[in-house]
C-alpha cells in the first residue's frame, strides 16, 4: 500500500498538503517528513486536502494530531477538506472533528480563507 | 482455513495485510467491510509489533476462515508477553486532540471496526480473535 504526498503553496504562508493513497503505519513517516519543514513561523495556514486519501489508521491520525498541535504552537491554523466517507468515519469514531476545522470542498475553504484574510488586513489598518 | 506465519515486525506488515485482504476478498465482502477488516488488523498487528516481544524477536501468525458463511473470523497469534486486550481502557475522547494522549487509540479503533473481539491465553500463545459479520 502506497502513499504519495503533494505539497503546494496556495498563497503566502498557506500550504496545502495532499496525501494520496494509504496513510498507515508503513507510510506515515513519509508524510511527517514532508510536514516538518512546514512547522515554521512563516506558515499561517496548513490545509490537508484529503480528496485522494483512501485509508487512515491510528498512525496517520497521530500525524494529523501532531500537525494540528504544531500549528497551534506557531499561531497558525490547521484545516482539512474533502474527507471521503470512510476517512470521516474514522475521525468521527475518535471524536476528533469538533477540534478541527473541516470543509466539504476547496471552494468552501477558499471563501473562509478570504474572509480570514480580509479580517487580518482590517486588523492591521 | 488459510494461515501465514512471519516475524512480528513492521517490515512484514504489508505481507500480513495482503494475506488478510485476500482472505476477505475471497469471501465476497463489500469494500466498506474490507476497509474495516483492514483497519482492525493493522491496529492489532502494530500493537503486537510494538509490545509483544520487548526482549527478543518473535513471530505472529494469522489464520482466517468463514464460520457458516456469515462470520469472518481472523485469529492473530503471538507467543509474546501475555496481553489481554480487554484490560486496555478506552482513550479519553473528550479531550481536545492537541492534548490527547497517544496510547490506546489503535486498540480503540480496532474494537470499533469489528463485531466481536475475543482474547484467550493458550499455553504460550496470545490468541486474539476478530469477528466480522458479513451482513451488518
Amino acid at each position: 500500500m502506497q502513499l504519495k504526498v503533494d505539497v503546494k503553496e496556495r498563497g503566502k504562508g498557506v500550504y496545502m498538503v495532499m496525501p494520496e493513497g494509504h496513510l498507515d503505519s508503513n507510510t506515515y513517516l513519509m508524510l511527517e517528513e514532508k510536514l516538518n519543514p512546514l512547522f515554521a513561523a512563516s506558515t499561517k495556514v496548513l490545509i490537508f486536502d484529503l480528496s485522494r486519501l483512501d485509508y487512515i489508521s491510528s498512525a496517520g491520525l497521530r500525524v494529523v494530531f501532531k500537525a494540528k498541535k504544531a500549528l497551534k504552537e506557531i499561531n497558525g491554523s490547521f484545516m482539512m477538506a474533502n474527507l471521503k466517507p470512510q476517512i470521516k468515519k474514522v475521525f468521527d469514531i475518535i471524536n476528533a472533528l469538533p477540534d478541527i476545522r473541516v470543509f466539504k470542498s476547496l471552494e468552501e475553504m477558499d471563501t473562509y480563507l478570504d474572509v480570514m484574510q480580509r479580517q487580518e488586513i482590517e486588523k492591521q489598518q | 482455513m488459510s494461515k501465514i506465519r512471519l516475524q512480528a515486525k513492521i517490515e512484514n506488515l504489508e505481507r500480513l495485510m495482503q494475506f488478510v485482504l485476500a482472505c476477505a476478498k475471497r469471501q465476497g465482502f463489500t469494500q466498506k467491510r474490507i476497509q474495516a477488516i483492514e483497519l482492525a488488523t493493522e491496529e492489532a498487528l502494530v500493537n503486537i509489533f510494538t509490545y509483544a516481544y520487548p526482549e527478543h524477536t518473535g513471530e505472529v501468525e494469522l489464520r482466517c476462515k468463514m464460520d457458516d458463511e456469515t462470520r469472518f473470523i481472523l485469529e492473530i497469534l503471538d507467543t509474546g508477553i501475555p496481553f489481554n486486550i480487554h484490560s486496555i481502557s478506552e482513550p479519553d475522547l473528550t479531550e481536545n486532540i492537541s492534548n490527547r494522549k497517544i496510547g490506546g487509540l489503535g486498540i480503540f479503533l480496532m474494537r470499533k471496526m469489528v463485531d466481536e473481539v475475543q482474547y484467550r491465553r493458550d499455553e504460550e500463545n496470545n490468541i486474539l480473535t476478530l469477528i466480522i459479520h458479513k451482513v451488518v
